[in-house]
């Protein structure tokens, strides 16, 4: 065979076989593409002038004038003096709609309530010696936070405060030990009534419910598994949480009314470094999202699970902050928000998680992602109108940053002092405080 | 293929793109098939490449360009899938048939294995250089572009290719049959 023959011999062996793909192939791989953003075409400034100017750049290097350096020295001298000196004082947080409404968080080892701008501050944890993880109720008239008897300690006595302390503390746990984990176990009914949370009980931590404030206490789950991380569905009709069993490697994620009975789960996992995140509800009590770890070294991701049907993942490269904390909904459920390992905050958008057809109980995401940047750390909640998102600081969660969804970059820190997590009112109109 | 399309994906229009996509997919996927011999491995190929497409079609300066870019982006996706994959040794069934007479059947399918077994033995570079050039027809000066090496080197390739093929080939016993399917 001459070496031109042998050429067109490979020629013609190449051409044989299929000339087209299969069609699933082209939809797998658009979904996964609209998973994607785009890069912004400003990373190489020079990559994108015109071609003649930027060719012209590189030939013909213009001269760099002594007093054109002068002049800009001048002017940045200028704006620095001016920057420092002429200031006017920052306006009272003017891109949060809702900053009238007080926020109650923790400063040192006692919990305070105060408006955005740190005004009206004033204390609502008592004479209480440690408290952290405030939690406003849906309704606005209270707050219950965590008492441990000290700040190594893993469980405490879970108290409730009137928003404005005008009234005595209640001690809502009735002597039990409520589980102090990376993220607050504790959860209010949607009407305000009623508290679930997860407390120690011969060594097995179990969901309890208290009926009332200062009420009984009731568990709803048994001692046969570790169950924390309770969530009240928004229309109060369940309870979602966590399960270890007590060998450590059986996981799963439940869903139970509140006298205890209708128990299903709705997640299962075997791994002994599985986990799931506290589950969060969208508004109409339909989906659950939450933070995923199938084990095995994966990376944790975020879900929307449309409970007992599909779950379709909108991030699957890493959860950053405390994985715990979990994917929020934003207030009208559109929204999803959640804190990477690599890409800071993400906001997903709800409207496009199908279930995938053919593949039972898998979904395809294919809404969309927007990154806000490394504006916060730790944990992320949404501000109660929905336009903002706040969360730990970025410097290791020090203190509480508000992040303005249509502008990331304006991302601001309140002026509280603060630790831990925070929580605002939601519901009522702006209170007087005292 | 179309700049004002391009044009219009580059401003974040999804719609176009995936026109787009849809239109280079059969030959991306037959190219990449060719080049990895494998269809599973050809779609995830595909799948890759259009998805980096996407991510910084707003890097493409030239629109007009497209199509040479996503083959571009298709091979650098193939030799990932290549050096990706593990090594897969499989076994062909022996034909025993007298390779002379090109008019046989059988030896036109034994030289068909003989074909396969040794661009397999190739690198997936010199797969790649010789798929683009002998079935996707492109000028060297093209595939240079695609591949983003020099014209020289694009002929340099195509040499040692052809070369490395037909010692394959020359030296090819019938117990010679174990070949790996992917890498080099």
């Amino acid at each position: 065979m001459t070496p031109r023959t042998f050429d067109a011999t490979v020629a013609d062996w190449l051409r044989e076989g299929p000339e087209s793909g299969p069609r699933h192939g082209l939809d797998r791989a658009l979904a996964a593409a609209r998973r994607v953003e785009q890069r912004p075409a400003w990373v190489f400034p020079r990559r994108y002038l015109p071609r003649p100017l930027a060719e012209l750049e590189l030939r013909n290097p213009a001269p760099v004038s002594a007093a054109a350096v002068l002049v800009l020295l001048l002017l940045l001298l200028l704006a620095l003096a001016i920057a420092v000196g002429g200031a006017r004082p920052r306006a009272r947080l003017p891109f949060v709609p809702v900053a009238d409404r007080p926020i109650a968080f923790q400063e040192g080892p006692a919990i305070f309530v105060a408006r955005l701008d740190g005004s009206e501050r004033h204390k609502i944890s008592g004479d209480v010696a440690y408290a952290i993880s405030p939690l406003f109720s849906p309704d606005g008239t209270r707050v219950a936070f965590l008492a441990p008897s000290n700040p190594g300690e893993t469980g405490g006595r879970l108290l409730v405060a009137a928003f404005d302390g005008s009234t005595p503390l209640v001690e809502a746990s009735r002597g039990l030990s409520v589980v102090r984990g990376q993220v607050p176990s504790v959860s209010w009914s949607p009407d305000g009534t009623r508290l679930a949370f997860a407390a120690s009980s011969g060594g097995v931590s179990r969901i309890f419910v208290a009926a009332g404030i200062g009420g009984d206490v009731v568990p709803i789950t048994d001692d046969t598994a570790n169950a924390d991380l309770p969530t009240w569905s928004p229309d109060g009709t369940v309870i979602a949480f966590r399960v270890t069993d007590l060998d450590g490697v059986h996981r799963h994620l439940r869903i139970v009314q509140p006298d205890g009975t209708a128990l299903e789960t709705i997640n299962d996992m075997i791994s002994a470094d599985a986990s799931f995140s506290k589950p969060r509800f969208a508004p109409d009590s339909g989906p659950l999202a939450y933070a995923v770890n199938y084990g095995f070294g994966t990376r944790t991701r975020a879900i929307i699970d449309a409970r007992f049907t599909h779950t379709a993942e909108m991030w699957t490269d890493g959860i950053g902050g405390f994985p715990d904390a979990g994917v929020p909904f934003s207030p009208d459920g559109k929204y999803l928000a959640f804190i990477t390992a690599t890409d800071g905050v993400m906001v997903a958008d709800d409207q496009e998680s199908t279930p995938a057809a053919g593949l039972p109980g898998a979904g395809q995401y294919t809404g969309q992602l927007r990154r806000l940047g490394k504006v916060a750390d730790c944990w992320i909640e949404w501000v109660p109108d929905g336009k903002a998102l706040y969360g730990g600081s970025p410097d290791g969660c020090a203190g509480i940053v508000v992040i303005p969804l249509d502008d990331p970059t304006a991302a601001r820190r309140l002026p509280t002092a603060t630790s831990g997590f925070a929580s605002w009112q939601l519901l009522l109109p702006p209170p007087n405080l005292p | 293929m179309r700049p004002e399309l391009v044009a219009r994906a580059q401003s974040g229009d999804r719609e176009a793109f995936d026109a787009l996509a849809a239109a280079l997919y059969d030959p991306l996927y037959a190219v990449g098939r060719r080049i990895l011999r494998d269809g599973h491995a050809a779609e995830d190929a595909v799948q890759e490449a259009l998805i980096r497409a996407w991510r910084d079609l707003r890097s493409l300066r030239e629109p007009e360009r497209f199509e040479a870019w996503m083959h571009r982006l298709l091979v650098r996706a193939c030799y990932d899938q290549a050096r990706r994959r593990r090594p897969l040794e499989i076994r062909i069934s022996p034909i025993d048939a007298g390779r002379s007479d090109p008019s046989d059947d059988i030896a036109v399918v034994a030289n068909r294995d003989e074909l396969e077994r040794a661009f397999l033995k190739l690198s997936v570079e010199q797969r790649a250089v010789l798929v683009l050039t002998h079935y996707a027809g492109m000028p060297a000066a093209d595939v240079g572009h695609a591949l983003g090496i020099p014209v020289g080197t694009v002929h340099s390739r195509l040499h040692y290719a052809i070369r490395t093929m037909r010692t394959a080939l020359a030296n090819a016993s019938p117990d010679d049959l174990a070949v790996r399917e992917f890498g080099r």
